[in-house]
């Protein structure tokens, strides 16, 4: 009897140590299909996904005056106001 | 002066194509407010991204005098989907990425701001302004593409000579 209960503890520990190994291997396979997500740069596929990633922004200069060219959108008639001022707010946008 | 960020582009793509070919048609103010009344809030409320496509800009586009035609043409044609390629380009050159983000005679501002926020930076602008002796006409481009700085500064990075 004693013979009889010590395989069958042996032949459980076995069955363990094989579901662990299971267990173990798909672990690892997320891992690595996380780290293949992190190298393509967190890419998804939500609402965002065409959005392109945008680096933490910093913080511009307070004393600099930025030369943006507003040529095209003055001849494309995206204004609001005189064509000619003395102050010019450029205002980037968009409608979501 | 406004200038094309389109951050959502799954949604919006047609809707700046639309706003373009509506300032083509000197109707861009008008366009924009209307967006917002006619597209957007309906969409808030409903949460059903189709009230800002194209079909229902086209609805209401004639209540502001746009031809449809016209602008269905303008937006299908080169020259709007080319400002809205260069606008981006632009902004981001400035490292702008979030919107409304806001340059006031080229001091960048990020984010919404009140009234009075507002007020203070262009008083104080408009006074460099009176003072350079330029006129109206010449001052942007004489001051501040001509003067400004072409790329982008981060604070605390020393200017360039």
């Amino acid at each position: 009897m004693k013979k009889f209960v010590l395989i069958t503890i042996a032949l459980t520990l076995a069955a363990c140590s094989q579901d662990n190994k299971g267990i173990e291997k798909k672990i690892d396979d997320m891992n690595r299909k996380i780290d293949a997500l992190i190298a393509k740069g967190g890419q998804g596929g939500g609402a965002g996904a065409q959005r392109a990633a945008q680096p933490a922004r910093e913080e511009a200069a307070p004393d600099a005056v930025f030369a943006v060219d507003v040529a095209q959108n003055l001849k494309m008639g995206m204004i609001e106001g005189p064509n000619a001022a003395m102050v010019t707010i450029v205002e980037a946008w968009d409608f979501a | 002066m406004f200038k094309n960020l389109v951050v959502h582009p799954q949604v919006v793509t047609r809707a700046h194509l639309a706003g373009c070919a509506a300032a083509r048609q000197g109707k861009f103010a008008e366009f924009y407010m209307g967006f917002w009344d006619k597209s957007y809030k309906p969409y808030q409320e409903s949460r059903d991204a189709t009230k800002m496509s194209e079909e229902a800009i086209m609805s209401w586009a004639p209540s502001i005098g746009l031809d449809v035609a016209k602008l269905k043409a303008d937006m299908d044609g080169p020259d709007c989907k080319a400002l809205i390629d260069a606008d981006s380009n632009e902004l981001r050159k400035y490292r702008v990425g979030s919107t409304p983000s806001f340059f006031i005679n080229g001091n960048y501002v990020a984010g919404a701001m009140d009234i009075d926020g507002f007020k203070r930076i262009v008083d104080a602008k408009l006074k460099i302004a009176e003072a350079s002796g330029a006129s109206a006409a010449e001052y942007y481009d004489k001051e501040i593409i001509g003067k400004g700085e072409k790329q982008f500064r981060a604070a605390g990075a020393p200017k360039p000579n």
